[in-house]
Order: C-alpha cells, then sequence, then structure tokens
C-alpha cells in the first residue's frame, strides 16, 4: 500500500512537471504568433506552478517580461525583468532589455555610480550560482565542527587539527560574506511602480508637502510601511510617501 | 532764605530724577511716508517706516510685498539719538525704493512694527500713479567723507550742477521691429537719453523677459554712444544694456523695465555724484502666430537664411578625410536650425560633429552664420557622390515659408595606401553599424530552468543546525573510548610530551615574576617528569645520571642526551645559586626542544 502511495506521488509530480514543460513551449509558441496576451497567460500559469513548489525559474520570469513589453506593458515588462535579474544578475539579455525598456520610461534616474572594489566585490558574488555558494557555505560550516570535533576527541595530532580549523573558519567567514551579499540581494525591498502618475509626500498623508512625482515603470526601494502609505526612495536617494496600492513588489 | 536755599537743594536732587523718570513718558510713534505723491510710471520714490520715541527691541516687517509697487531696494535702516532740553529722543527707520508697475490710484498698506514686545500699525497711504515722469530731482548737496561738520568747506561746487529733471534724463526701451512673429529674433536695446553729465551708471536687478527666449550679447556696457536730437533739444545717449529675445507667445507682449542707478556728476571729479534712480520707459511687441500649415521638416526657424554646403578637397585618395562644412548664414534665430547633413553616405564613413559654431555681426547682432564641420573618410574608389540637403524656415518679410537647397557635390576617389579592408583598424569589411534598437527575444526550449533557494529548504536548515552538533558529540564520544584514558599509565605514556608542555607553562609563570630558583626548579622538575611520566617511574627514583643511563641504553642519539643532561643540571645549579645573569639564557626553550626531540625517538 505504501509503496503504490510513494508511486503516485512521484507520476503526479512528473505530471506537474511535464505541465510546466508544455506550457512553457506553448507561451514560445503564441508569442513567435505575436499572441502576447496568451503567451503572458501560459507563462504566467507555469510560473504559479512553479511558485506554489517554491521554486522561481529564470527562463519564465524574461519571457513574461518580454511578452510584456511587446504589448506595450511596461510596467509589468520591468517588473518580470527585474524578478529575472534577481535570479542571473549577469545575464547579458536581461541587462539589454533593461536598459531598452528604461530608455523608454518618463522618469530618468541617476544612478549613482560604485567604486571600483564594489563593483568588482558585486561581480564575484554576482557570478557564483546563489545555490553553489549555499552548497559551499554549508560544506565549510560542516569542515569547522569537523575539525572541532577531532581536536575533541584528543586522539590525533593537534597540529595539523588546528591549522585545518583555522583555515576553514577562514574560509567559512569569505563564503558567509558573498553569500550575505547575495542573499541581500535576492531579498531585496523594491517595487515597481504600476500607475501612470503617483505623488510622493514628505509625511504618510496627501495633506503633507507633495515632495515630487513618479511615473509608471520606475524602480523604488521600500522602507517602511505606515497607514495605507509605504516609504519609497529612489536609487538617487530622493524619497518619501507614497500610497501602498500604486505598487507592486519585485519577489 | 533757609526755606528757599533747601528749595534749592531739593530742586538740585530731583531735576536729574525727573529727567530720568520723564524720559520714558515720551510717547511712541510709528510712521510710514513716502518721498512723492503724485509719482510717474518711470519714477522711483522713498518709502520710510519710522519709530519715534521708541525703548526696547524694533522689529519691522519682513518680506513683505506691495501690489502694484515693485520694491527695487531696500531695506537700509537709519537710527538717530537727540537729546534736546534734556529731552532724549531717540528713532530708527527703514527705506525703500518704490517702482509704479502702473498708472492709476494705489493704496500702500499699513505695516505692522513690534516695539518693546507691543504691536504698531502705520497709516495706509493712497499714492497716485501718473504715466512717464513727473519727478525733477532737486539737486541736493551730496556729502563727503570728510564732510563730518555738514558745512560747505569739502562740498564740491553744487552751485554748477543742472537739476536731473525727468526730460533731462530718461531711459527708453527701444525694440529693432515693433511686429514680430513667434520665434523671430528681435533686438531690444536700453538706451539713455541725457543732457547731464553721468559718473557711475549700473542695473539694479536684471530684467525678467517673461514671454521670451533672450540671448545674451557679450557687450553690454556703454555701446552706440551718438547725439540726438528730440523735439530740437540735444542728449548724449548711448545703449546701455541689450538683448536678442524671441517670442514664444502670441499677442502683445510688454517689454520688462529695469530700474537703472545713475550717479549724476563729473565723472573725474572725487566727489560722488549725485545718485538717483530711473526706471525704463515701457515698450510692447505685438506678436503674431507663424501661418498653418507648417510644412513637414519646419524646425521653427524664423528670419532670412542661406545654406551653403562645400568640402576641403574633391579630389582625395581613398583613406584620407575631407571635411564638409555646412554653413546657414542671415538674420534670425540661428538656435532653431539643426544641422542638415546625411547621417549616412554611400561610400563614406561620416563622422559627425560635437557642436556648431556660432558667430554673430558685431554691428547688427541679429546677422550672423551658424558653421559645421563634418568629416568625410571615403571608404571606396571612384566618383562618390555627396547628396544636396535643405533647410525649411518661415520669413517674416515675404510672409511664406521658404526651402533652401544645396547642391550634390560629387567627390573623386583615387586609390590610396589604404585599402578598403585596413581604412578601419582591426577589420576587414564594414564596421557594424546600429540602426536599431530593440529586446533580445525570449527564451526557448523544452524546459524553464529551475532556480531553489536550498536555504529555504528543511534539510538545509537541520544541516546547518543539528550537524555540528552530531561532531561535536562525536568528538567527545572518541575522547570518552580512548583506551588510554582508562589506563593512568598508558595515559601518562603517550601524554608524556603534553605533561610536560604544561609543567613548562607554570615555569613561564614563575619567570614572569622573576622568581628564579621557582622557575629552574618548575624546569629541571617538567624534564624529569617527563621520563617518570615516560618509563612509569617514580620521579624520586629518577637522577639525571640515571636517566642518561638509560637513554644511552636506549641508543638515544649523545648529543640529544648531553641536551638533556645539560639542561637539568643548569637548572640543578641556577636553583642553589641563582643570578641575574642565568635568567638571560632561553633555558624553557632548550627544554622543550630537547623533549620534543626525545619524543620522535622514545
Amino acid at each position: 500500500m505504501k509503496n503504490w502511495i510513494v508511486l503516485l506521488l512521484c507520476l503526479s509530480s512528473f505530471a506537474s512537471a511535464s505541465d510546466i514543460n508544455a506550457l512553457y513551449q506553448k507561451g514560445a509558441a503564441a508569442y513567435a504568433a505575436k499572441d502576447y496576451d496568451k503567451a503572458i497567460k501560459l507563462y504566467g500559469d507555469a510560473a504559479s506552478e512553479l511558485a506554489a513548489r517554491g521554486e522561481k525559474s529564470f527562463d519564465l520570469m524574461y519571457n513574461l517580461g518580454c511578452a510584456s513589453f511587446r504589448k506595450g506593458d511596461l510596467a509589468s515588462a520591468r517588473l518580470y525583468f527585474e524578478e529575472a535579474r534577481r535570479i542571473q544578475p549577469l545575464n547579458p539579455s536581461v541587462k539589454r532589455n533593461l536598459a531598452i525598456l528604461r530608455s523608454r520610461l518618463s522618469d530618468k534616474i541617476k544612478i549613482p555610480p560604485a567604486g571600483a572594489v564594489e563593483n568588482a566585490y558585486r561581480h564575484v558574488y554576482q557570478s557564483i550560482p546563489y545555490p553553489v555558494l549555499e552548497g559551499v557555505l554549508l560544506f565549510f560550516w560542516l569542515l569547522v565542527f569537523i575539525f572541532t570535533g577531532l581536536l575533541i576527541s584528543g586522539r590525533f595530532s593537534r597540529k595539523p587539527l588546528y591549522y585545518g580549523l583555522g583555515v576553514s573558519l577562514i574560509f567559512l567567514l569569505m563564503v558567509f560574506g558573498l553569500a550575505n551579499s547575495r542573499a541581500g540581494e535576492l531579498t531585496r525591498r523594491e517595487a515597481i511602480v504600476f500607475q501612470p502618475e503617483v505623488e510622493v509626500f514628505s509625511e504618510p498623508s496627501t495633506s503633507s508637502s507633495l515632495l515630487f512625482r513618479i511615473h509608471s515603470g520606475t524602480l523604488v526601494g521600500l522602507e517602511g510601511e505606515q497607514s495605507g502609505f509605504v516609504h519609497i526612495i529612489l536609487p538617487d536617494g530622493m524619497n518619501g510617501w507614497a500610497r501602498k496600492q500604486s505598487f507592486k513588489a519585485i519577489r | 532764605m533757609a526755606l528757599n536755599g533747601r528749595k534749592s537743594d531739593m530742586a538740585k536732587f530731583l531735576l536729574p530724577i525727573l529727567l530720568i523718570l520723564a524720559l520714558p513718558l515720551r510717547a511712541t510713534e510709528v510712521t510710514s511716508t513716502v518721498s512723492a505723491n503724485p509719482v510717474g510710471t518711470e519714477d522711483t520714490f522713498q518709502l520710510t517706516i519710522n519709530v519715534d520715541g521708541y525703548d526696547g527691541d524694533v522689529e519691522f516687517p519682513r518680506s513683505f510685498s506691495i501690489p502694484d509697487f515693485s520694491i527695487v531696494a531696500g531695506p537700509s535702516t537709519s537710527e538717530s539719538t537727540q537729546i534736546i532740553n534734556w529731552k532724549v529722543s531717540r528713532s530708527i527707520s527703514e527705506v525703500f525704493t518704490l517702482s509704479p508697475r502702473k498708472a492709476g490710484t494705489f493704496q500702500i498698506p499699513s505695516f505692522k512694527v513690534q516695539v518693546g514686545g507691543k504691536i504698531y500699525r502705520t497709516q495706509p497711504i493712497s499714492v497716485t500713479v501718473k504715466k512717464g515722469s513727473l519727478l525733477s530731482q532737486r539737486p541736493s548737496r551730496p556729502r563727503s567723507p570728510f564732510d563730518m561738520f555738514d558745512d560747505n568747506f569739502f562740498n564740491p561746487p553744487v552751485v554748477t550742477q543742472q537739476p536731473v529733471t525727468a526730460d533731462s534724463l530718461f531711459i527708453r526701451c527701444e525694440l529693432s521691429k515693433a511686429i514680430a512673429y513667434v520665434g523671430e529674433a528681435v533686438e531690444v536695446s536700453y538706451r539713455i537719453y541725457s543732457r547731464v553729465n553721468i559718473a557711475r551708471l549700473g542695473i539694479q536687478e536684471l530684467p525678467d523677459f517673461t514671454g521670451f527666449l533672450t540671448e545674451d550679447l557679450g557687450q553690454n556696457h556703454l555701446i552706440d554712444r551718438k547725439r540726438m536730437m528730440i523735439n530740437g533739444v540735444a542728449y548724449n545717449t548711448a545703449v546701455i544694456f541689450r538683448k536678442i529675445v524671441f517670442p514664444t507667445k502670441t499677442g502683445r507682449l510688454p517689454l520688462p523695465q529695469p530700474v537703472f542707478s545713475i550717479q549724476v556728476g563729473n565723472p573725474n571729479s572725487f566727489f560722488p555724484g549725485q545718485p538717483i534712480q530711473r526706471k525704463s520707459q515701457s515698450a510692447i511687441l505685438m506678436v503674431y502666430p507663424l501661418p498653418a500649415p507648417q510644412p513637414a521638416g519646419f524646425s521653427g526657424a524664423v528670419g532670412q537664411f542661406q545654406l551653403s554646403v562645400s568640402v576641403n578637397q574633391d579630389h582625395v585618395k581613398m583613406g584620407d578625410s575631407i571635411t564638409a562644412t555646412v554653413v546657414v548664414s542671415g538674420e534670425g534665430d540661428f538656435n532653431t536650425i539643426p544641422l542638415v547633413f546625411p547621417e549616412s553616405i554611400d561610400g563614406f564613413r561620416v563622422f559627425r560633429p560635437s557642436s556648431p559654431k556660432l558667430e554673430r555681426e558685431p554691428a547688427n547682432p541679429l546677422r550672423g552664420k551658424k558653421t559645421w564641420k563634418v568629416i568625410l573618410v571615403p571608404q571606396k574608389m571612384g566618383t562618390l557622390v555627396i547628396p544636396g540637403t535643405k533647410i525649411i524656415f518661415f520669413n517674416p518679410v515675404t510672409k511664406k515659408y521658404v526651402t533652401r537647397v544645396s547642391g550634390s557635390i560629387d567627390v573623386s576617389v583615387e586609390k590610396g595606401s589604404a585599402t578598403p579592408e585596413n581604412i578601419l583598424p582591426g577589420t576587414s569589411g564594414n564596421e557594424v553599424v546600429a540602426v536599431g534598437k530593440d529586446i533580445d527575444y525570449i527564451r526557448t526550449g523544452a524546459a524553464p530552468d529551475r532556480f531553489v533557494d536550498i536555504s529555504e529548504s528543511t534539510w538545509y536548515r537541520v544541516s546547518m543546525a543539528a550537524i555540528p552538533f552530531i561532531f561535536i558529540l562525536l568528538g567527545f564520544f572518541l575522547r570518552w573510548r580512548d583506551p588510554s584514558r582508562r589506563d593512568p599509565v598508558e595515559y601518562r605514556r603517550s601524554h608524556a610530551a603534553a605533561l610536560f608542555r604544561n609543567r613548562i607553562s607554570q615555569a613561564a609563570k614563575f619567570l614572569k615574576k622573576g622568581k628564579g630558583r621557582d622557575y629552574y626548579q618548575q624546569v629541571s622538575k617538567a624534564c624529569i617528569s617527563y621520563f617518570s611520566d615516560k618509563w612509569n617511574r617514580p620521579v624520586l627514583d629518577l637522577k639525571i645520571d640515571e636517566i642518561a643511563r638509560e637513554l644511552e641504553s636506549r641508543e638515544v642519539p649523545p648529543d640529544l642526551i648531553k641536551a638533556i643532561v645539560d639542561v637539568v643540571e643548569y637548572c640543578d645549579f641556577e636553583s642553589y645559586t641563582p643570578s641575574n645573569n642565568a635568567l638571560n639564557r632561553d633555558i624553557m626553550k632548550d627544554a622543550e626542544s630537547a623533549v620534543s626531540k626525545l619524543e620522535k625517538v622514545l
């Protein structure tokens, strides 16, 4: 009986995976036929299936961005491209598409340039896939405790164990730093403006001073939330409070 | 007499007290006055807010505006104290220079002044403003910085100075044309007309040309000086400020009336001249819209222009560059004329210029020419053609849109040192030029990629949290299961070196405290105990001679035996005859070195 249940579970999982693949292929066919609404629907269904399993897909997010762009929905395209960029930050297609998309938005926001060291460090942790970073982190974490356990046992020569422990600790800290920076990027609280024009106030109230206006498709950082307003910050440092329903968060 | 004398004494005593008491009794008065009423639209006048007999802090109104008047200067504050008949009187005033904006009867409102914490209000003043200039400047004797006593000793000869009337000194706003089209260039000049000597001249504040785009002209000092006759009266005139303006809207557009500050007097005199302010007379520009429909390619240029395109050579070798010069000359708004040269020409590589050069004629700044230089590099042999180009503009004289066309230019390209392959460094063939921009294509394939954040999974969290404890517990388990720890003799034998190091570290503490005898005794004891642990023999039974013999029998190298014997004997000797010099020898290190080598042998 138990074997049958396991077999059924495996089959259902396989069937679901084949569904996602089928949706993905149908989405590509709809995109090629310039039926962008249908492509968005199919890719969106596949993405929802994956999300239900706690998974994401760069390909799906990227294709959703392309289809939304072709449809003229720049805000949705920005949202999907940004989500794809979180998964593969150095992917050249996403970079190119985002550059073209930004050039068509009404808000031109200058991003302050980062230093050479910061850029190099970012390139290192972005070029290593996040699951690999997590695996290496786990490896060194366990290695530290293996050496500690051997030292506690007192059965082996201490000197090589101390060296091993020291080297493992150094690598653990390095990998932790990289993984932490990457995790920070993945979980950064950002959102896209989804209304034609959003007014940003100095306080979480429309009766406070109007500071500036932002427009559809602009990327903002989210800092806090209060009474239906979110505290937003732009890449150039301008910040203020705007109505929460004007934004969609990047996941 | 005595009574009178007492009265007189009392008066002497009471007088200062009464005087002091009388001081604050003087009433505080706050007034506002104007220097002239009525005034002309081209005049300026002073508004004075005065506080008399005040006691305490005075706060004048701040950042206010007076409807129908412009504040062109001020406030300037003056303060005075007078003692007349033993009465002290203090007054303070603030003076503003105002300029009317239009003719009519206007009211200067009441001002609120706080004196010693109390609020006072001035009376509103009704001022009549008439067109033109009404004020005749009375000659006031200018005061020299040396004229401390306000007498005539240092004064310049004011008797020779003429009164400065509105007729003797005025400023006109002159336009190069009274009627213009939207975007048409019009020169605005402010010309001073004077029958008096002028020592200094300055503009109070730069005018705001609302409804116009403007272009500065370099020379804004006295230019175009000439003598002119107006109604039979001769005036010395000069342009003191000028700009080129381009109207941006239609209708009757008033030009701004800036206020100029003028010092009347001999410019070569040491003494400062008489300061007066003059507002420019008004001027209106009538602006018409451009006729519709506008032709395709019309960039908004209004004026009369000529177009010419030329090249510096029409016979070149392949790879050599030629310069094409595009010149638009004439009269009008050059800013609205874009570069009219093809972005790409068959057979040429085109390097477009970064910025054009605009030159205006000094005598007539509306006229000028705008020049672009475009570098062309021929990339194939034969007769290449630079196609003609055109500009479209509106001519306000003929009231028609005009198209100027330049002819095509033939360029003969011969074979040179360069070949089509090496014209572009590092390439063979033509450089790929982007002609459009679009997003990349979607990603296709059998299945989409999967991204899983394994740190969110249960097994990862369990591995991070639980497995380390397993290793620690395993370590303790192995330690507990260590057979050497169950047999004390075996434990001491296998851990003799570790026990030696513990004892040596104890000796180091003695060394730190400066206890020389204890230090040597401890080092000696650590060495002997090492052999006691190693061979399972009581410490008391072991002497260094016996240890040496035992080591010999175990075929330990003689130099190693000598080293350990030397350490123990040295320590024994020093522990009984301690000397400070002996502490200089690092006996502890010697002992550790010897035991470390023995550990490998035994």
